[in-house]
């Protein structure tokens, strides 16, 4: 007998039970049992839930995969083609100032500016507006927003800094030394920095604006405050300073998103 | 899974563009009808978590099962709720310099679709969309049905519990309507659907459906899709 027919036989007893109370009634266990079949008939017939087979797998996924997935989605947002014209326009910067420069030195400052002037580019790239629609379906993605944005900055500087430490002893040549290296991460890292913050708390284009206006006033002032060479006075302290205001902004991120989730 | 909105409101320069909304939402599909500038959209984005009432509450809870404590209804973080919601705006224009293969695999991506699974899923979604051949197609490029086939796949791609659809017919043909309306009904069995349309024409009725009619911010009716004549009636007049 299949389950139909035994539910119509069950329902056949108790309506008998019901318009005759002398009839046998229905046994509980037989009804319970019942019960049981019906809801995996149910389940049977709706269709399998892909959303809970989704969700089974993304939680047996490793730290590490989940790292590699939102280190993947943030580098598509880029572009492998973006990535490659950046490497090429810094190895472009790079050869045109070593090939007309004779002074190291002087060659270094020129470089230095013309590179951290390009990290503002990338940065303003990719934290570029988007329209309302784009927002919100990013808004509503497995990683919350925050730990999107610091992995695209994460990727933006990592790149950044793995192509254009190596390129400074292209600049400098026989003088290169570890402080060469310092005098190059701490303005790339400074300027990435401060485009990602002032992005993050004033939106792209006043963020961007206010990262070229400390830019050009570098470039522009006779003191150096950011673009310091081996040598100068306060070479060391000056660098630290920067690296540190640079971590200090970078941890006000956290701050921004405790104040936002209060305010929700 | 539910949504309960209790005398929610909104307004955007001194227009009330949402007037004490009490609702709630379950599984099953709900189309969202009324004339433009009825608050369709606005009412949209707000379960979609993208903006937040004035004035009243949206909760968005679930029932959880617990051999000690019994059966009860655990409100979800906004966090939870956005990993659960696909959402097509109602102009999807995606990233037009992308690829439709790259801005579908992106999004996967952004699903948190593990990374094995991605190639797969997202040449079966193109596949099934018909759009494995425009897949090297930058968005900018595509026909306006296209688009809002990739729109809908971004939308679909993680099946997601909640998903929230503004005019997600437009622009496709028979065909292509039917069949994302088949997804959509496999779908519903296990997740909240809303669709804003003004296709009233193309709306496949069931009894199971429901219906919301916005009039100037206001509920005009929620309920099953039996008053479907009498609104059509309605937002002719």
């Amino acid at each position: 007998m299949d389950e139909n027919q035994e539910l119509t036989k069950l329902e056949k007893e108790w309506k008998t039970h019901f318009d005759r109370f002398t009839a046998p009634e229905p046994t509980r266990e037989m009804t319970l049992d019942l019960i049981q079949k019906l809801k995996k008939i149910e389940q049977n017939q709706s269709p399998v839930d892909l959303r809970l087979e989704l969700e089974t797998k993304q939680n047996s996924l490793s730290t590490k995969d989940k790292i590699v997935n939102i280190f993947l989605s943030q580098w598509n947002f880029y572009g492998t083609t973006s990535w490659l014209l950046t490497g090429l326009v810094m190895i472009a910067i790079t050869f045109t100032i070593s090939e007309n420069t004779a002074d190291p030195l002087f060659g270094f400052t020129t470089w230095i500016k013309w590179i951290t002037l390009l990290v503002i580019a990338v940065i303003g790239y990719s934290f570029r507006p988007k329209n309302e629609g784009n927002e919100i379906i990013e808004t509503l993605s497995y990683y919350p927003i925050i730990q999107q944005m610091f992995t695209r900055f994460m990727i933006v500087m990592g790149f950044q800094l793995v192509v254009a430490l190596p390129l400074c002893f292209f600049i400098v040549g026989r003088e290169s030394t570890i402080l060469y290296l310092v005098s190059s991460f701490i303005p790339v890292f400074f300027f990435g920095v401060v485009g990602f913050v002032a992005t993050f708390w004033l939106g792209q284009k006043i963020g961007l604006s206010l990262t070229l206006i400390i830019w050009f006033s570098q470039v522009l002032l006779k003191k150096k405050l950011l673009f310091q060479v081996p040598g100068d006075d306060y070479f060391l302290v000056m660098n630290m300073i920067i690296f540190g205001l640079s971590i200090l902004l970078l941890s006000t991120i956290l701050l921004k998103n405790r104040f936002s989730e209060n305010f929700k | 899974m539910r949504i309960k909105l209790d005398a929610v409101e909104y307004s955007l320069k001194d227009i009330k563009l949402l007037n004490q909304i009490t609702c709630s939402f379950t599984k099953g599909i709900t189309y969202v009808v009324g004339k433009n500038g009825a608050g369709k959209s606005t009412l949209l984005k707000l379960l979609a978590t993208a903006i937040h009432p004035q004035q009243g509450e949206v909760n968005f809870t679930t029932l959880v099962r617990d051999e000690n404590i019994g059966t009860y209804r655990r409100k979800l973080t906004i966090e939870e709720i956005r990993k659960i919601i696909g959402f097509l705006p109602q102009h999807f224009t995606g990233h037009s310099d992308m690829t439709v293969e790259k801005y579908v695999m992106y999004l996967a991506f952004h699903k948190g679709i593990p990374v094995n699974l991605v190639k797969k899923t997202v040449a079966q979604w193109l596949q099934e969309g018909h759009l494995t051949q425009v897949k090297r197609r930058k968005l900018r490029n595509l026909s306006g049905g296209q688009l809002q086939k990739v729109g809908l796949i971004q939308a679909l791609i993680n099946h997601p519990r909640i998903c929230i659809l503004d005019e997600p017919f437009e622009g496709l043909d028979i065909g292509e309507r039917i069949y994302f309306q088949r997804i959509l009904q496999r779908l519903s069995y296990h997740s909240i659907i809303i669709i804003s349309t003004h296709l009233l024409n193309g709306i496949q009725q069931s009894s199971e459906d429901k219906l919301l009619y916005l009039s100037e911010g206001k509920i005009a009716y929620f309920g099953g899709m039996e008053a479907l004549d009498a609104v059509t009636q309605g937002l002719q007049e």
